[in-house]
């Protein structure tokens, strides 16, 4: 919602004093996030993020009665006039779905002088992302976007007066809206209709065959409100989203249509002159009732922890229209207004008093009390973060991967029954990746592919997640262990260590499996946990130093590079030794790792082959670092 | 020498115990002033007939025992921590394994709460639309919804959780009060992948039940742990925010790192970055769990933690994170 502050300033004259920021931080603290603040030569627009249930503040009005109750500001409402009506016409409407239909007010002008728009509201639309059409048509989302009220105008010579609200039923099929956009529509699409053919989309759209023009002379005009949820249904089973639909799908004040309704009757008499020739048809079969809310008056210091007076949530409750009996002390009966849909609670009536007492009063150093409940921290998360610092301390790396895979990377983990199924996802938007896995062993893969791709030395990692499976329609879920290793010799004297710092002596090893020329191992943790007694406690033996970002994990965006350079000592030399004295010439922010390749032995000198992996940069970048620190030129391994 | 025993050195090859000794026996053999080149420059001045047959022979001897090295160097055992198993590599420095970064955020969150005395609390990953939504005080058609983006198993009732929300539903339902509980969980929105979305990431969620909790005890345990993460002089801000599952509701902002509240393309020109949402406990949410709301109170909230562990890890695609691309220097803590 786009407010523009020389609009709003019209409706809450005592704004002028406040600077834009102020009101876009106070807006802020009261509930209405400001996501964007726009600033042109001579205006500045506030990008507002309406809360789900504050259907009231989608227009200027709702803005500026929370603006007008937190500053104690006078609304200026805007001068309405309309000359009496006399015509005793009554326009031919029928409500066939009573039960989508909160209220419509309609009306028709006749004789009109519709005409290009005039700046001023064409600058208004355009400042609201809103195409100007013609003077009508934007009179009506004028006042669309200041009272949040959407309404819509037919040409009465193309309408042929009679509006029916109804449902489908399959009576019609396809509907072209008035930006031309041909739908298909639904069996339960609430719509506007005369006998023969669909006028509009109720509270979404109208159509192209009864649109306003220029030419249009005569006009139906409504405004009118839904059950929300019909309309939220209907804007997404037909994938069509407006400015109207955003509003009516939210809970609309039926009784602030009297007040908009006028208003726009006004400024269409005014600006396209005309006549009304019909009366004003007004269907309201139940009005709003208002709800009783029994409100403690110490219950906003309880809820805040801070100290708010009886007399403050009184006054603040009044200012935002409620009215209030008070019974006791204790107990006051608070009748909040119309367009306050949302407040059904207690709880809603303590949250409007802390919101306007201010969020910012509430002391922020003193957190919760650290006294000591009994931990109900369940086994199998203290047994993954000891394997996870078990395997970590073990020199591997933990990876986390996609749970949804694709499906030729399916398997099943040799620890489920032979009954499990996969499990395959409805809707998923990458529809690639359509099925969850049933194995920790098809992450391993895709991540050993990966790091093949990118060329990593070393590839010894692990990961701890969830692996899903379904029998006979009842969904399962456990924890799973992958560990992956190139070396199948070290992978078994590892997993024994592992064992051993769980305190599991002489464990049986699981099966070991195959993955190109590396193994790797899946173990059903949550069975492991039935296994132990009581959870060791493992300490992660190389914490991550964070320091200026500088860590050990890299986002690779390309391969590493590998280069190797011969060495020539007149005597032998400890591998460790040569390896940190050329690490140490390295910048670490492109020197992966350094390895001993090769030791050769000649009359009178030792021969060293080093390795030094590079990353984040070319080749060339690779060659000048080489050269640089071996003095040699570099050999492309 | 004018002969070679190939038996002799085979065994002696397979006799080597350590790379050292495999080495100078493999330069012994095959290096360049090796044997095996001594052998072939004697038979230089042979009859080309026997040159050709004694080639053969000294090249078929070369190959044998160079894949005997090569086979050697894989048998032989390399010391416990100095040398790596790699059949590659002759020497590495040993390798640091590492935690992944969302683990170490997490990590960090959680040892911030254990010192406040919150248990640890999981669930599960398949829900069903009442644990997601409905007990979250989010019925059916319920615009909240739409924000959420639901990942169905089988519509409408089991999906993937899009919130950690849902195993505090869980955690309402089977514990008793007063409990304190805070955990990281993984949910899933369905999003198309790019660079900053991703249809599986991280939330971190904190719950806490007891007589008289209040909005004071949750913004000083949330600024506690803004400063925890961000250091002493971050700039926080709490204001009203709507969630269907506390009133009341608020968010909490942090000052943008980038324009420091001046107003830039990161923040929008807000000045301010949104981190989180939580809120007092709704009634409604307390009722269906069975926990009388008269009697008790909590708070709740629930941040993202994977923008966290980008911003602290310095990763800008969200991708990276579980996509196959983060890789750890095996020399670096």
């Amino acid at each position: 919602m786009k407010i523009i502050y020389s609009e709003l300033k019209k409706l809450l004259p005592g704004l002028l004093d406040k600077k834009p920021e102020q009101l876009t931080n106070d807006l802020a603290l009261i509930g209405h996030f400001v996501d964007g603040v726009e600033k042109t030569n001579s205006e500045t627009i506030i990008s507002l993020e309406i809360r789900q249930n504050r259907g009231d503040c989608l227009g200027y009005w709702g803005i500026a009665k929370e603006l007008a109750v937190l500053y104690d500001l006078k609304l200026k409402e805007p001068k309405v006039s309309i000359p009496s009506i006399t015509s005793p016409i009554i326009l031919p409407i029928i409500i066939k779905s009573p039960s989508q239909i909160t209220r419509v007010m309609a009306v028709k002008i006749s004789a009109l002088k519709n005409r290009p728009t005039p700046d001023w509201l064409k600058n208004f639309l355009a400042q609201h992302d809103i195409r100007s059409i013609n003077t009508l048509v934007d009179l009506t989302n004028y006042i669309m976007i200041l009272w949040g009220m959407p309404n819509h105008a037919f040409d009465a010579q193309k309408s042929t007066d009679q509006l029916i609200w109804e449902t489908n039923q399959d009576r019609f099929k396809t509907f072209t809206t008035l930006d031309g956009t041909k739908i298909q529509l639904k069996k339960t699409t609430l719509q506007i209709s005369n006998s023969k053919q669909v006028l509009s989309i109720a509270g979404i759209i109208g159509g192209r065959n009864s649109g306003v023009e220029l030419e249009t002379k005569e006009a139906i005009v409504e405004m009118a409100t839904y059950n929300p949820e019909r309309v939220r249904r209907d804007s997404q089973q037909l994938k069509i989203t407006t400015e109207a639909s955003a509003r009516l799908e939210k809970q609309l004040d039926p009784n602030l249509i009297h007040q908009a309704f006028k208003h726009l009757i006004h400024l269409i008499l005014k600006y396209c002159q005309g006549e009304v020739t019909s009366k004003i048809y007004d269907y309201y079969p139940k009005p709003a009732k208002p709800v009783a809310i029994e409100f403690n008056p110490q219950k906003p210091t309880l809820f805040s922890g801070v100290k708010i007076e009886p007399e403050f949530s009184q006054r603040t409750l009044r200012k935002l229209g409620c009215q209030i009996n008070s019974k006791s002390k204790s107990s006051w009966q608070v009748i909040p207004p119309s367009q306050r849909a949302d407040l059904e609670l207690e709880e809603d009536l303590i949250e409007e008093v802390i919101r306007f007492f201010g969020y910012q009063k509430i002391p922020t150093d003193q957190p919760i009390s650290a006294k000591i409940l009994p931990d109900i921290t369940p086994k199998i998360i203290h047994l993954t973060e000891a394997a996870q610092n078990a395997l970590a301390n073990l020199g591997y790396d933990e990876i986390r991967s996609w749970p949804l895979i694709k499906k030729s990377h399916f398997i099943k983990a040799d620890f489920l029954p032979q009954e499990a199924q996969a499990i395959y996802t409805q809707n998923n938007v990458n529809s690639h990746y359509p099925v969850l896995r049933a194995s920790i062993l098809s992450s391993l893969k895709s991540q050993y592919r990966q790091y093949l791709k990118l060329k990593i030395p070393q590839k010894q990692f692990f990961e701890i997640g969830k692996i899903f499976w379904k029998i006979n329609n009842n969904y399962r879920e456990c924890w799973s262990l992958g560990i992956f290793d190139q070396s199948a010799q070290n992978l078994s004297k590892k997993i024994k260590r592992f064992y051993d710092k769980l305190n599991l002596v002489n464990h049986k090893i699981p099966p070991v499996q195959k993955i190109g020329r590396a193994r790797a191992v899946e173990i059903n943790l949550e069975q492991l946990a039935k296994e132990i007694a009581k959870i060791p406690k493992v300490v992660l033996s190389n914490p991550p130093q964070l320091i200026n970002k500088a860590t050990a994990a890299k986002e690779l965006t390309s391969q590493i590079i590998s280069l190797d350079a011969n060495l020539v000592f007149p005597y032998r030399r400890e591998p460790k030794e040569i390896i940190s004295e050329y690490q140490a010439k390295f910048s670490p922010d492109i020197l992966w790792q350094l390895v001993l390749l090769d030791v050769y032995q000649e009359k009178n000198s030792y021969k060293y082959t080093l390795r030094a992996f590079y990353y984040h940069c070319s080749l060339k970048e690779a060659k000048k670092n080489h050269q640089r620190v071996f003095k040699t030129k570099s050999k492309k391994a | 020498m004018n002969s070679l025993d190939l038996d002799h050195y085979s065994q002696k090859i397979i006799a080597s115990k350590t790379p050292q000794d495999l080495e100078l026996l493999r330069i012994k053999l095959l290096g360049k002033n090796g044997l095996i080149n001594q052998l072939f420059k004697q038979i230089k001045s042979l009859p080309l007939e026997e040159k050709m047959k004694r080639g053969q022979e000294l090249n078929s001897a070369k190959k044998k025992l160079g894949e005997l090295v090569e086979k050697q160097k894989k048998q032989i055992k390399i010391k416990k921590g100095k040398f790596q198993e790699t059949p590659e590599l002759l020497y590495a420095l040993p390798k640091i394994g590492h935690l992944h970064p969302i683990t170490t955020t997490a990590g960090e969150i959680d040892s911030f709460f254990k010192s406040l005395g919150f248990s640890a609390y999981e669930g599960p990953e398949i829900e069903t639309d009442e644990y997601c939504f409905r007990r979250l005080n989010v019925p059916p058609n319920h615009p909240a919804r739409d924000m959420q983006d639901t990942i169905y198993i089988k519509e409408p009732e089991t999906l993937l959780r899009t919130q950690a929300s849902s195993i505090e539903t869980r955690l309402l339902e089977k514990e008793t009060p007063p409990f304190k509980v805070a955990f990281p969980a993984r949910v899933y929105r369905n999003e198309k992948v790019n660079k900053s979305n991703h249809f599986i990431f991280h939330h971190y969620q904190a719950v806490a039940v007891d007589k008289d909790i209040n909005l004071k005890d949750l913004i000083g345990t949330l600024q506690a742990l803004a400063e925890k993460i961000y250091g002493p002089k971050v700039v926080t801000r709490y204001r009203c925010k709507y969630y269907p599952e506390v009133e009341p509701g608020l968010g909490l902002d942090i000052r943008c790192f980038a324009c420091q509240g001046k107003g830039c393309p990161l923040c929008k020109g807000a000045g301010w970055i949104e981190m989180g949402g939580a809120g007092i406990i709704h009634p409604k949410v307390m009722a269906m769990a069975n926990i009388d709301p008269k009697k008790w109170r909590g708070f709740a909230f629930g941040l993202g933690l994977d923008r966290w562990a980008m911003a602290k890890y310095g990763i800008s695609d969200i991708r990276t994170l579980l996509g196959g691309n983060l890789a750890y220097k095996p020399n670096q803590p």
